[in-house]
Formats: structure tokens, C-alpha cells, sequence
């Protein structure tokens, strides 16, 4: 430790892993976000880097393992506004950054396909057979899944999933912006949407009687019979446990890939700090190569979110022959985890 | 040696964590080195080998996301 700045600057870049608050994990991201707003801001705009060492400063006292990660425009409101108000305040306006973001990614998809199908014409404009390509290939995908009978009753739910789950992935990856699947309340959210679809198609395709036999495991025979109160329970089991998957997958790849990327820029920064001897407000831009990872991953496990919400209602529906080996590989995919 | 919860959580959680990552390590090799397998048999199918593949790496992965995530879980001191 040469200087009584350096000294400051290593305490506070390490405090960042170690930093929380108590009362809300996203009091942590704006905390550890200052160093990592100049790595981002170095990017776009410049901002003084003299904040930093006060907000070492002020850094928590309270040890926890709560990861860094990058800020985003909440955040950043929040510290130039919000800064020295309570507790109960930074949870309320933080635990919006789930809903504004989400918000954000609609409005992006509506106001895009707004502007491309406007009016539609025969030669379409390059917008609209962008738009067009995306739809006829997830149309196309999900026909594969659930058989040409049922994909149009299904379809709308499933392709929207599908396009807000990537849409919000994607925005993990704008600067400023923060992916609202990143947060176990979106994703929680969708999970229990996905549930109680599937199970509304259920009730209503094979009737409460049919629904019941279903989940009993669709016994033929004395032998099954004799065994269906065992199946029955595995079976609900099963059915609470599909949600629960669907959105910790989601949830867990999506948050890791932020830790990651907040990680690397805290890495990147401290390099930058041993180079230069002084706080400067870029570090080395040791995270890009996780960008692409997160553009692979994003488009990954918002296709496997869509695929495996398509076989559960596939599987609550009326099997027929027909539909039985699709039935079979849908059930092949979902075992294979 | 005083026993604390701190240190019993630092020796378990990675211990537990690398146990995980072996187990889809060995799945993930499995299951990719069977579609490689199989697209060598018959290349003309691998675009449908390769998405197969990667839905069901996606499934293997989350496994160790299960285990990567339950570190908020843990409580605090």
C-alpha cells in the first residue's frame, strides 16, 4: 500500500463483494454501482470520478455475500437523488427497477412491430419481414412441439413468452439498462403464469374428472389402479415442481451472467487503479467477452422457457395417437433434466 | 479451533458447488459427445442433432444454477 488514496480505493473496490444492506439485495447494487457507473459511464458519457472515493467512504459496514453488479438509470437516480434517504424508501423505489425494466421491454416490442405492420403491404418493408420471419419461424418451431391441431389456440401465449423473455435478457446487455429477469420476481412471476395456464388448459380440455384421472398417471388396469393414489402424489409433486424450475433456470442464468459481467468491470477498474496509481473513471474492458456469452445464454433460456411451457400443455392435453410420439419426445426432452 | 457458522458455510457451499459443476461436467460431456456422435453418423440431420443438444445442455446446466443460487439462502452472520 503506497498511498493513503490507494489504500482507500483497495478497501473500497474489495468492499464491494463483501457489501449489502441489510434490508434489500438491490441496496447493494447502488452502493457497489459507483465505481462501476465510471467503467459504464466511460463508455457513453464521462462523470466526475470524485465520488468515488466518498462513496468508499460511506460503503456499508455490514459484511454478507452479496455480489456486485452493474448499475443501471434506477440506480443512478436513486444515488443523485435519493441518496441519503431511508431504508424503507430504497426498497420501495428499487423494487420498482423489476417493473420499470419490464415495462421498458414492452414498450420496445410494441412500439417496433407498431411501426413495422402499420400497413401491411404485399412487398413487405425490411421492418415488417423482420417481424414476419420471427413469427412464421415461431409458429413453425411451436407447430413441431404441440402438432398443427392445437399451436393456434396456443400460440399467442407461448411466442409472447418467448419474446419477452429474450427481449428482457437482451437488456442486460444495453448499458444503463438492467435485465428484469434478472430479479426472482419476474421470473417467479412468469413461472406461476405458466402454471396456472397449464393448468386452466387441463381443467378445461379434459374436465375435473378428467384432470383428476390425468394426474392420477391415467391408470388402465387393477394393477394401476392399485397404485394411483401413489402416482397421484408423485404427480402433484411433480406439477408444483415444474414452475419452481422454470424460474430458478431462468432467474439463476440470467442474475449470474449480471454477477459476472459486475465482477469483471470491478476487476477491470482495479487493474486500471494499479496501472495509473489513481482512481481514473474507465478500467480495462475486461467484460466484453461476456457479453456474447450472454447473448448465446439469453436466447438459450428464453427458447428453453417457451419449449418446456409448450410440453407441459402438450401433456395436459387429450392424447391421441397422433399426438403420442410427440407426446413421447416432449416427455424426453422434459426427463432429460 | 472455534466453530462458527461463517467457516462452515465457506468450507461447505464451494465444496458443495464443485460437487455440482462435476455432475453436469460429466453430463454435459455425455450428452454432447452423443450428438457429436450421432451428427457424424448421419450429417444431413445435424441441424435438428444441434438443437436437441443445446435444449437439453440448457436442462444439465440449470442443475448446477441450482446449486450456484442458493447462495442467497444463506443468512446473514
Amino acid at each position: 500500500m503506497d498511498s493513503g488514496e490507494f489504500t482507500v480505493q483497495q478497501i473500497s473496490s474489495q468492499q464491494f463483494i463483501l457489501l449489502a444492506d441489510s434490508a434489500t439485495p438491490a441496496g447493494a447494487e447502488h452502493q457497489a454501482g459507483e465505481i462501476t457507473a465510471q467503467a459504464e459511464a466511460a463508455h457513453h458519457e464521462g462523470e466526475a470520478a470524485h465520488t468515488e472515493e466518498a462513496h468508499g467512504a460511506h460503503a456499508g459496514e455490514k459484511k454478507a455475500e452479496h455480489p456486485p453488479e452493474v448499475p443501471n438509470f434506477m440506480t443512478l437516480i436513486h444515488h443523485k437523488f435519493f441518496h441519503h434517504s431511508t431504508a424503507k424508501f430504497d426498497k420501495a423505489f428499487l423494487g420498482l427497477e423489476a417493473l420499470v425494466f419490464s415495462a421498458i421491454g414492452v414498450l420496445f416490442v410494441t412500439i417496433l412491430v407498431m411501426k413495422a405492420m402499420r400497413r401491411p403491404k404485399l412487398i413487405p418493408t425490411p421492418l415488417q419481414n423482420l417481424i414476419e420471419v420471427y413469427v412464421e419461424g415461431l409458429h413453425k418451431f411451436f407447430a413441431g412441439i404441440i402438432g398443427d391441431k392445437h399451436v393456434d389456440r396456443f400460440f399467442p401465449y407461448l411466442a409472447s413468452l418467448f419474446t419477452f423473455i429474450l427481449v428482457n435478457n437482451m437488456m442486460g446487455l444495453v448499458p444503463f439498462l438492467k435485465p428484469s429477469t434478472s430479479m426472482i420476481q419476474t421470473t417467479a412471476a412468469l413461472a406461476i403464469l405458466t402454471f396456472v395456464y397449464v393448468q386452466y388448459v387441463g381443467l378445461t380440455e379434459n374436465g375435473i374428472g378428467g384432470w383428476l384421472y390425468h394426474l392420477a398417471g391415467s391408470p388402465k388396469g387393477a394393477i394401476m389402479w392399485a397404485m394411483s393414489p401413489l402416482f397421484f402424489v408423485l404427480h402433484v409433486i411433480g406439477e408444483f415442481a415444474k414452475p419452481l424450475s422454470l424460474a430458478l433456470r431462468l432467474f439463476g442464468n440470467v442474475l449470474g451472467k449480471d454477477i459476472l459481467l459486475g465482477a469483471f468491470v470491478v476487476i477491470g477498474l482495479t487493474i486500471m487503479y494499479k496501472f495509473m496509481g489513481q482512481a481514473t473513471w474507465f478500467g480495462l474492458p475486461l467484460q466484453l467477452p461476456f457479453f456474447f456469452l450472454g447473448l448465446l445464454l439469453g436466447l438459450i433460456q428464453a427458447l428453453v422457457f417457451a419449449l418446456l411451457s409448450s410440453i407441459y400443455i402438450l401433456l395436459m392435453l387429450p392424447h391421441d395417437d397422433h399426438e403420442h410420439e410427440h407426446a413421447h419426445e416432449g416427455e424426453h426432452h422434459a426427463e432429460a433434466h | 479451533m472455534a466453530f462458527d457458522v461463517t467457516t462452515a458455510i465457506a468450507i461447505g457451499y464451494p465444496v458443495g458447488l464443485g460437487i455440482a459443476a462435476l455432475g453436469s461436467g460429466i453430463g454435459l460431456g455425455r450428452a454432447v459427445g452423443q450428438a457429436m456422435e450421432a451428427m457424424g453418423r448421419q450429417p444431413e440431420a445435424s441441424g435438428k442433432i444441434q438443437t436437441g443438444m443445446i435444449i437439453g445442455c440448457a436442462f444439465i446446466e440449470a442443475l448446477t444454477i441450482y446449486a450456484l443460487i442458493s447462495v442467497f439462502l444463506v443468512p446473514k452472520g
